[in-house]
């Protein structure tokens, strides 16, 4: 699998499949998002991304990230991975 | 076992009392076999717990419904089995089963994880029930790899394996059970399946360090990383919900979700104020009325005396009956508030409202409170745990208790039916938006003074969308109906007997035929002039108002009792000064119960004091704007 087109999670289309490359976060939040299972390397398929935030599936469950939250979020789109 | 406090009444080793002796949430239990359910939030934790002890504590679909620790004897038919299958003797009163707020890590993010990662570290339960939901397993095994860690015995109970099944999961608890090196039960909890199991193996497990992993300390990518090794070698995960993706899509989307969401709560009130609320009530209130006729006939030919006639009669039955009117109602706004909790609308309601709530210095998270404020303040106010940012949880709490309870419907029933008709349901919404207006600006106020600071930035995981369970709804309905009855058989009795005699008896505690000469004329009227401009600056519903501190539906009773039925009592009204008594009622604070919950949570008496006297001020200013505007439109 090739990545390429680095951007803010904020940023990415509903439907597109795309990996967690950094968190520019505070780090009790970051431990946070990490123990949601927001690691570096995770794979997240954006569902709706609107002025209030981002919903994703991750792990089998959907989290709501508010705007703060996903422009603080670097992802890498897959190639083609349009889901939906 | 321990030996503390095993056979004594007092501990001479731990310092406690006797009556913790007999609380199962205290620690120094230590002769009882201490079985915690604890799990990530939202996996059925707290259904499983009220299975297996009978309890009927609130479960909801949305993350935080608990934010205590409760403790309960498990119920004697389920132990039994659980003794007898695990061929282990021990008494039934030696085993306490504990249900703690749902967490994601020991480290915790909101003072709710707070509370059950220290009863984990702090009490040590001495087995784990841990709960996974079997559709959202990695999160939840994340939380089991740091059980293991702390080295008490866990047994895994794998939740919602029906669910599961119908999405096409395939899981070999077994390879699973192996590699974690841990007992896995299949358990479906709302239906109890595999519960008695479940117990059976906790029992056996108590003593036993069954940990045949390397823990991984810290590290959560490492974690993960174990995780998804695991789960590609014991499950075959099924499809997800394309519904629900495009349900979300729907309700989230920044344009239609709000307005969405606002007419769904439009038609929950419509119905519950509306015509059909109105005819439920109609009806209750004819059946009481036929019952209550009836029982005071009895009470006269019981030939008893004129005074205590006068008080079983006027004092107690219809006081009571006054405020027993209104209970179809509030059961059915509370039927609503669960049935929108059950499906996942709630959670999805704090995303939605994120933006918004910014503007106000509060994040998405304290919309949650505001929804369940409809219902009863003090859950509110103890649901503000689960907001991470002190500040943001602070404000809230401060400003939630403006928000309209079941406890003030009944006064908007009497009022609103007898001026405004047809209309009443229109004002009765107002008044509700109105008590949102008084939350939203209290919370700008505080966080732009007071509270200064950034809000905390919103991140949670959405519940699935279920059908509502009809168990839980009819739990939830039971609860708030025998809520209502024992608040109306104790406090508000209580407070109408008081309440009777201070307007029977003079301040040289003669009785006395004429109110006017009555201690609660008497202390009435020394408040009445800071009413005045309200224009309700009369010592009887001054008084009244003063009652509804105990809880405000004893407004109703009060009214009862004064002015010996509510019909007289509206004559003493007009539009302008029925209008602004319910805008005080609405803004004024809710009951004691709502300001013990306030210190609970707030923990200073200063900033319970602060919230207090801001409550009394805003709606003295709320009122006073709604009588003279009311009074200059002509009505």
């Amino acid at each position: 699998m090739s990545y390429n087109n680095s951007m803010r999670l904020s940023e990415s289309k509903k439907g597109s499949k795309v990996i967690l490359k950094k968190i520019n976060i505070e780090e009790k939040l970051e431990s946070h998002l990490k123990n949601l299972g927001l690691v570096i390397g995770t794979t997240m398929v954006i569902l709706l991304n609107t002025v209030n935030g981002t919903i994703v599936l991750v792990r089998d469950g959907k989290l709501a990230l508010g705007r703060e939250v996903s422009e603080a979020l670097e992802v890498d789109i897959v190639n083609g991975q349009m889901l939906c | 076992m321990g030996k503390c406090c095993a056979n004594s009444d007092s501990c001479a080793n731990c310092s406690r009392k006797l009556k913790d002796k007999y609380d199962p949430s205290k620690k120094h239990i230590s002769n009882s076999m201490k079985i915690a359910f604890a799990g990530i939030p939202n996996c059925g934790k707290t259904t499983a717990y009220n299975y297996i002890t009978g309890s009927t504590a609130s479960t909801g679909n949305r993350p935080g419904v608990t934010v205590d620790v409760k403790a309960k004897y498990p119920r004697k038919s389920i132990l039994k089995k659980a003794l007898k299958n695990s061929k282990i003797k021990i008494k039934a009163n030696e085993i306490v089963i504990v249900d703690i707020p749902g967490v994601y890590s020991l480290d915790s993010y909101t003072p709710e994880e707070g509370v059950a990662s220290r009863y984990l570290r702090e009490t040590s339960p001495d087995v784990i029930i841990n709960v996974i939901d079997a559709t959202n397993m990695e999160r939840g095994l994340f939380f089991t790899y740091q059980l293991l860690e702390m080295g008490i015995p866990v047994v895994i109970a794998m939740n919602m394996m029906d669910e599961a099944k119908k999405r096409g999961y395939k899981i070999d608890l077994d390879k699973m059970s192996k590699a974690l090196g841990v007992p896995i039960v299949k358990t479906v909890a709302y239906k109890g399946e595999g519960l008695e199991k479940a117990l059976e193996y906790a029992i056996k497990a108590y003593g036993s360090t069954n940990i045949e992993i390397n823990p991984v300390k810290g590290q959560q990518e490492k974690k993960y990383e174990m995780i998804s090794h695991l789960i590609t070698k014991c499950v075959k995960k099924g499809s997800g919900s394309f519904v629900s993706d495009a349900i979300d899509t729907v309700l989230l989307n920044s344009w239609f979700g709000i307005p969405i969401f606002f007419m769904i709560m439009l038609g929950v009130f419509w119905v519950t104020f509306g015509p059909i609320g109105n005819l439920l009530t109609d009806i209750f209130e004819n059946l009481l009325n036929f019952g209550s006729a009836y029982i005071k006939d009895l009470v006269i030919s019981l030939s008893v005396g004129e005074t205590f006639t006068k008080l079983i009669n006027n004092g107690v039955i219809d006081a009571l009956i006054g405020v027993f009117t209104f209970i179809p109602q509030i059961i059915l706004l509370f039927f609503f508030i669960a049935i929108l909790e059950d499906i996942g609308l709630i959670s999805r309601a704090a995303f939605l409202t994120d933006g918004f709530m910014r503007r106000f210095g509060l994040g998405g998270r304290s919309f949650i409170p505001i929804i369940l404020g409809f219902g009863c303040t003090v859950p509110a106010i103890l649901s503000t745990r689960t907001i991470p940012d002190d500040r943001d949880r602070i404000v809230t709490a401060i400003s939630v208790p403006f928000i309209s309870c079941g406890a003030r419907l009944p006064v908007y029933g009497l009022l609103a039916a007898a001026f405004f008709g047809e209309r009443a349901y229109i004002v009765i919404v107002v008044l509700y938006l109105l008590g949102i207006m008084a939350t939203l600006i209290t919370s700008l106020i505080f966080k732009k003074s007071l509270m200064k600071g950034g809000t905390a930035p919103l991140v949670f995981e959405l519940p699935p969308y279920r059908m509502p369970g009809f168990r839980n709804v009819r739990i939830r309905l039971m609860e708030t109906a025998w809520d209502f009855v024992s608040r109306l058989l104790t406090i508000i009795l209580f407070a109408s007997i008081i309440m009777w005699v201070l307007q029977n008896f003079t301040m040289g505690l003669q009785l006395t035929s004429d109110s006017e000469t009555s201690i609660v004329a008497t202390l009435g009227k020394h408040m009445a002039p800071f009413f005045a401009p309200l224009g309700f600056g009369d010592w009887q519903r001054v008084s009244a108002l003063i009652a509804g501190l105990a809880a405000k539906e004893t407004i109703i009773a009060a009214f009862q009792i004064i002015y010996g039925t509510s019909s007289i009592a509206l004559l003493a009204f007009q539009v302008p000064s029925a209008l602004s008594f319910m805008v005080f009622v609405l803004l004024y604070v809710p009951c004691i119960a709502s300001v013990t919950a306030l210190y609970k949570e707030l923990g200073k008496k200063r900033l319970v004091v602060l919230s207090l006297v801001w409550q009394i001020i805003v709606a003295w200013v709320g009122a006073f704007v709604v009588y003279h505007a009311a009074i200059a439109i002509g009505w």
